[in-house]
């Protein structure tokens, strides 16, 4: 038992340094070089060393290292949600339709109006986020409406791929009748980036993304009961219909705010749940859900400080950068798992 | 012991009941029943198996009775109060279940799966108390799967597996204990461990226990009572010895091939020659060669020693005389007996 709970608080600890560290990592490094020594006496003193070394630091580096902290945290913890509630190693934000969603009601707005708000570029900013949003919300509230029909999980989440199918061709059939302009904002918006939520926009999306970390850490005994599926939590007394209700919201409202105000960013939420039960052995919300706000965390701000490598002119994409990341380690883990199952 | 043995209800007051009870699902063109009017007692302290062919609906049947599935209409009591009337917490700790669902969590060992009993009984965050780790190491101990206890899931064989699950319901501390088909995946030493183990809770601690099975005559030897369903047919519940006597197994399971044997309280599977055998002997070798004559689809008949065809001297040394044809000869083993025949 000691050696267990040492190895939680050890893992823990680990995952809680490298976020550190990559955190300050992204505020020091970019394609502007700036000094560790300036960086601090800017950070933490007032003393103004160069308006425009300020500026970067801290109305550029700074909102883009928290939002990329906050978005992976959000979406790690939305694919952890997904996972344990659909009892499916494969569930995430994006298998579940949500980034869909979030990306037709992108596709809407930018595909079909882009043209005229683009004149006006906060409102073209704030209606690509409230577009994603309701694109979202409204692939969360089907899924919410199906869960309460269909009792089935695995049917649940076919229906959920269905919908991201769905959504994704007919982005295709919009994308065909937009305007070159129209259609290059989109494929913009489709890279992802975490340099699009300034500190009027912060405020919206952390107090949404802490208010939405906080339910799934209360939700950590439901969420270890629904690991041994419908039957046997619904004899240890979880009603499963209001719960599984409450999942899927948090879940989604995590993913969403994420999508609408970064773009899609794949991979988070299918890899980091897997990176995290594998480092602590053990499937137990009370020790990973911890472990993947943490380790998400560190996964984004990791992507970003590669997106953002001095020497790159402006920023790679951040959807290809957490893809290319993400993807082998989820083979790997799934590789791993089966070579074990058939030792 | 005292915490898991405990199930505060005196002996041979009925923890379960049920009357005019309909079981089944609900559909768009009306219901579908599974099972109608089934009246039934569960009394403390009693193992009852449910047996019936697959599709009577024992599944459902169970189901609904713990509490899983709603009935499609009548009305269960547990202590006395009717199900409904039960908050799903006080549920919890009234009917635990061990179903046929496979529970395989990547990463969670024994010890972890068996302490998700302790649930209904844990704090907002699930932890468990010193009291609660003692209860779950009893209900390990009761199974004997203590050593088992840092094994992860993936690698037990079914029956550990069926033992760890059990586990998890003694750890719920429920005076009623529901299994479904706890036995379909185990060899034969693992199917009568497992009835053994499920014996002990019965008459040692107290716990009512309602299971479901195809084996019939495992039930006979070990059921206080047996309940008996068929699609379309009434439930038929009795003290399986009573059930035998009144030919109850033989109207239920009987097909053109199949017989029940109420002599040896199990199956007989039909195939006769038509031709008739004598035979004199009363011994174990006497026995077991009546039962290679008639898996041999002989109609075995037992004549005085005179008249008979074989004639089984026990021994020691058995001696085998076969009297058929004009000259009588002896043989060795079963084997040659059939052989020659």
């Amino acid at each position: 038992m000691d050696v267990n709970r040492n190895r939680t608080v050890g893992i823990t600890l680990l995952l809680l340094f490298a976020g550190i560290i990559l955190f300050f990592a992204n505020i020091l490094l970019g394609s502007v070089p700036i000094s560790a020594s300036a960086v601090f006496r800017i950070v933490f003193a007032s003393g103004v060393t160069n308006a425009s070394w300020t500026t970067i630091i801290l109305d550029s580096r700074l909102p883009m290292a928290l939002t990329a902290l906050l978005a992976g945290s959000a979406l790690a913890v939305s694919g952890l949600l997904m996972q344990t509630m659909f009892r499916n190693p494969l569930a995430g934000p994006s298998v579940m339709g949500v980034t869909s969603g979030a990306g037709l009601g992108v596709a809407l707005v930018v595909l079909l109006t882009g043209g005229v708000l683009s004149r006006y570029f906060f409102f073209a900013n704030l209606s690509v986020i409230l577009a994603a949003l309701v694109g979202a919300g409204t692939v969360i509230f089907l899924l919410i409406f199906l869960a309460g029909r269909v009792g089935n999980n695995v049917i649940l989440l076919i229906i959920g791929l269905m919908i991201g199918y769905a959504s994704s061709s007919l982005v295709s059939i919009l994308q065909y009748f937009s305007t070159d302009q129209n259609l290059h904002a989109f494929v913009i918006w489709g890279m992802g980036s975490f340099a699009q939520v300034g500190w009027r926009e912060m405020y919206y999306f952390a107090l949404v993304i802490l208010l939405a970390l906080t339910a799934a850490v209360l939700l950590i005994k439901p969420l270890n009961l629904m690991l041994l599926g419908e039957n046997y939590a619904h004899n240890l007394g979880l009603n499963m219909r209001v719960n599984r209700l409450i999942v899927i919201s948090v879940s989604g409202v995590l993913a969403a705010m994420v999508t609408a105000f970064c773009g899609p960013v794949a991979f988070v939420g299918i890899a980091v749940p897997h990176i995290v039960r594998n480092l602590y052995h053990s499937n137990d919300h009370r020790k990973i859900l911890p472990g993947v706000i943490l380790c998400g965390a560190s996964f984004t701000l990791l992507c970003n400080l590669i997106a953002r490598m001095p020497g790159v002119q402006g920023a790679l994409p951040v959807n290809a950068i957490s893809s290319l990341i993400g993807a082998p380690i989820v083979i790997w883990v799934i590789l791993r798992n089966r070579e074990r199952s058939d030792a | 012991m005292k915490k898991v043995t405990n199930t505060g209800i005196s002996p041979h007051v009925p923890v379960l009941t049920a009357s005019e009870l309909s079981v089944g699902y609900p559909s768009k063109n009306g219901a579908v029943v599974v099972q109608d009017d089934v009246r039934l007692k569960l009394f403390s302290g009693e193992l009852v198996c449910l047996i019936g062919p697959n599709g009577a609906g024992k599944s459902t049947l169970l189901r609904t009775l713990c509490g899983l599935q709603e009935a499609l209409s009548g009305k269960i009591f547990l202590s006395g109060k009717p199900l409904q009337a039960y908050t799903r917490h006080q549920l919890s700790t009234m009917v635990s279940v061990v179903l046929t669902d496979r529970v395989v969590v990547d990463h969670m060992k024994v010890y972890d799966l068996v302490s998700m009993g302790r649930y209904p009984y844990t704090g907002y965050f699930g932890r468990c108390s010193v009291l609660d780790q003692e209860v779950i190491m009893e209900a390990m101990e009761l199974t004997g799967i203590g050593a088992l206890s840092h094994r992860y899931l993936g690698e037990l064989s079914d029956g550990e597996r069926q033992k760890v699950m059990i586990s998890r319901a003694l750890a719920q501390e429920t005076p009623i204990i529901v299994l479904d088909e706890p036995m379909a995946f185990l060899d034969f030493p693992s199917k009568l461990e497992l009835m053994q183990i499920i014996k002990k809770l019965v008459r040692v601690h107290g716990k009512s226990i309602l299971l479901t099975t195809h084996d019939l005559s495992l039930s006979i030897k070990s059921a206080d009572w047996i309940w008996m369903i068929a699609a379309g047919k009434r439930m038929q519940r009795g003290v399986p010895e009573d059930l035998v006597l009144k030919g109850a197994f033989a109207d239920y399971f009987n097909k053109e091939t199949i017989h029940f044997d109420a002599n040896s309280g199990d199956f007989k599977i039909d195939f006769k020659t038509g031709k008739n055998i004598n035979v004199w002997g009363n011994g174990l070798t006497a026995q077991w060669i009546r039962k290679a004559l008639i898996r041999k689809g002989y109609n075995v008949v037992d004549q005085p020693k005179g008249k008979a065809d074989i004639v089984v001297d026990d021994g020691p040394p058995p001696e085998i005389k076969v009297n058929s044809g004009t000259t009588p000869f002896s043989v060795n083993s079963v084997r040659e007996l059939l052989l020659k025949l």
